[in-house]
């Protein structure tokens, strides 16, 4: 079944060319995202082929060895002028002239269209796209001297080819940068191409930011795990969690007294072939969870051992993910929440909640793998957590737990009577003074919390969550 | 401010030497009557080459700056858990805070309390955890230095080596090196710390109350806590 669901989730993939490309940063409200699959694996594209793009000075810079010039001009011309001789008063002239040049000529202003290509027009995670951005000069000038480099969306590599160029770019003429990126879950944004161009003689250089928007967004297609760590607080909604309360379902409970009007077929008809009494059989009543994946993606959050692994958020968001289709496989009600920039999914279920809650972590900005957005007040955010969640919810923290301060929504949310799983992906590396000090503390933090009450899965840097859930045997 | 005023001084004294310059070319004249016309010649020359001598030192005594391009084929650097605790650790490896004035003196000052109440906890939680001991009893041995085999880590908390510092420690305290950085004892601290934590080198709970009942006020001042 969940292969069937997972066959039409492919289906449902469409590719939406968007000619405009800031609509495609429209969506920032951080409330409930309303999105589709529609939009969801995309590529937002600006096609800038004919018009010269916006430019921006960022930087403007002389190289030092002018300095010696100037050096020079005035050595030759005390000397020169100390022994009489006029040859050195030429040199003199040679490296004035020379300054002269300098504060003559400028760099010429690019005038530059971008056109920017994809090998795919569906990325999915884990793919490798080919990037192809044309620089074509539509200026009436020559850039004698220029180098480009396309600025990459931070959290993606590239893999082969380059994304930088030096050249010189007479009137319309292209030049073209060629490299292949590996794409990962979310949206991620080209900003643009960053230029240096300097004049002939390379006196002084110019840094532009050359704007081209591009937007990939990567839709997730999260594996189920084995079982999420479920607590035992259940909504009043059938499902397939059994409970302690006895009733109606498949798991063995107890055994009563017969009453009248009891289902023939719950009489225990062995109990009666031994003692000719009648009784009756009782099963674990079988209901749907409501849980809430709460997200770190504070700026703490945002932090790694190793430059090649995932930083800390993102792997609380791939946990979300998992978590959120294996509990909506389950049949419970899940929603979506950040500590952070705000996003607020209500819990749901069905098909469309699926959607739109993939859809947003593949375009919201709050679960974007790059940082976004500023810090909000925990207190504050676990406040407003409790006012948006219904009371029967359970609450699922996906924490990196490298700071103190996260400790708050933990106890506010506990002591409300919501159930509170801390899943908490490792960043800390042993390896250094700092990682020690740090790791340490986040084991004392996990023992603290343990002391609350609440469960902690802790999952190390080279682990995933099904294997750790396997190995605490968490199976219900 | 200061750069602003001299970039003026500088422009007021070019186009005064430029003015006079050109005033030279069109009245050649004049120049016979300057007074001490070969001596202004031979200054104006050794004022030259001084002026161009400083310039080129200073152009070549320097690392020629270029325009840098972003690095844009790996993710973005991010900070690393713990680098916090590296930053502090390098406003501590003066080697005290008589070798620092002013607001860096402040600094150190700052930097070395929070380091230490930080690394003390630590310390007492990671004795509780792994070593058994109450809160209490874990608080007591970092304060009385018997938590540790270590002089160095042991003098971190206390501000004092042990009696038991081995001589040749001690020796390369007193005549050689002096007292160890904050930074250095703060280092054999956090090894101390992960090796506790590793399964085969715990503390026995009933070796650390021993030596808590043990641990008399025999220790040595060998300093280590130079604002203290």
């Amino acid at each position: 079944m969940r292969s069937k669901q997972r066959d039409q989730r492919r289906l449902t993939k469409e590719v939406k060319m968007n000619a405009d490309s800031p609509a495609s940063t429209d969506n920032t409200s951080g409330t409930d995202s309303g999105g589709s699959s529609d939009d969801s694996n995309s590529v937002d594209s600006s096609d800038n082929s004919d018009e010269p793009v916006q430019r921006r000075v960022v930087e403007k810079h002389s190289p030092d060895r002018w300095r010696l010039a100037a050096g020079a001009a005035l050595i030759s011309a005390g000397v020169g002028t100390l022994f009489a001789q006029p040859a050195l008063l030429l040199v003199t002239v040679v490296c004035v002239g020379a300054l002269a040049l300098r504060w003559t000529t400028f760099p010429p202003e690019p005038v530059v269209a971008i056109e920017r290509s994809f090998s795919t027009d569906s990325p999915a995670p884990g793919d490798v796209v080919e990037v192809k951005t044309t620089l074509t000069n539509l200026g009436e000038s020559t850039l004698p001297d220029c180098r480009f480099v396309d600025l990459v969306p931070d959290e993606l590599s590239v893999v082969a080819g380059s994304p930088r160029a030096a050249t010189h770019l007479p009137p319309g003429a292209r030049c073209t940068l060629e490299y292949e990126v590996e794409l990962r879950r979310g949206s991620h944004r080209f900003e643009g191409v960053h230029a240096v161009v300097s004049d002939r003689a390379a006196t002084s250089e110019h840094v532009y930011l050359l704007a081209s928007e591009d937007e990939f967004r990567c839709r997730p297609d999260p594996e189920s795990l084995p079982a999420a760590p479920l607590r035992r607080l259940t909504t009043p909604y059938t499902g397939r969690m059994a409970t302690e309360k006895p009733g109606e379902g498949l798991e063995f409970h107890s055994v009563r007294e017969y009453r009248r009007g009891d289902a023939l077929r719950r009489i225990d008809w062995n109990q009666y072939a031994s003692t000719r009494e009648l009784s009756t059989l009782q099963f674990r009543t079988e209901q749907a969870a409501a849980v809430v994946l709460v997200a770190d993606v504070r700026p703490v959050a945002y932090v790694r051992s190793q430059p090649a692994e995932n930083h800390a958020a993102d792997r609380c968001l791939d946990a979300v993910s998992r978590l959120f289709v294996t509990l909506l496989d389950a049949d419970h009600r899940v929603g979506i929440a950040t500590l952070g920039p705000d996003f607020w999914l209500a819990p749901n279920d069905g098909s469309e909640h699926r959607n739109r809650a993939l859809d947003a972590l593949a375009s919201e900005p709050a679960l974007s793998p790059s940082r976004f957005g500023d810090d909000f007040p925990l207190r504050l955010r676990a406040h407003q957590l409790l006012q948006r969640m219904p009371a029967t919810t359970q609450v699922f923290l996906c924490t990196p737990l490298v700071d103190d301060a996260v400790e708050v929504p933990v106890q506010l949310l506990e002591s409300a009577g919501h159930e509170v799983v801390v899943v908490s992906p490792d960043p800390t590396s042993m390896e250094t003074a700092g990682g020690v000090v740090t790791a340490l503390e986040r084991r004392h933090r996990i023992s603290r919390i343990h002391g609350y009450g609440v469960p902690v899965v802790d999952v190390g840097p080279e682990e995933s969550l099904d294997v750790v859930l396997a190995r605490i045997g968490w199976s219900r | 401010m200061g750069s602003r005023s001299m970039v003026s001084l500088r422009l007021v004294a070019g186009l005064l030497v430029f003015c006079v310059g050109i005033a030279l070319v069109l009245m050649p004249d004049s120049v016979p009557a300057l007074p001490l016309a070969h001596l202004f010649v031979l200054a104006t020359s050794f004022i030259l080459i001084l002026v161009g001598l400083t310039a080129a030192a200073r152009t070549l005594g320097t690392d020629l700056s270029s325009t840098e391009a972003p690095v844009v084929e790996r993710p973005v650097d991010l900070p690393r858990p713990g680098s916090d605790v590296e930053e502090q650790l390098e406003v501590l490896s003066v080697s005290s805070v008589h070798a620092v004035s002013g607001t860096s003196r402040t600094n150190w000052i700052d930097v070395s309390t929070q380091f230490r109440t930080r690394l003390h906890r630590l310390t007492v939680s990671v004795l509780v955890d792994h070593g058994g001991l109450t809160e209490t009893e874990a608080t007591e041995a970092v304060d009385a230095g018997v938590w540790s085999e270590n002089p160095h880590a042991v003098a971190f908390f206390t501000g004092e080596y042990p009696a038991e510092t081995p001589l040749s420690v001690r020796t390369r305290i007193e005549l050689v090196s002096g007292t160890p950085s904050v930074a250095t004892q703060a280092g054999h601290v956090i090894d101390e710390l992960r090796a506790i934590t590793q399964e085969d080198q715990r503390p026995r709970r009933q070796e650390l109350l021993d030596a808590l009942e043990t641990e008399g006020p025999e220790t040595t001042n060998e300093g280590g806590e130079d604002e203290r």
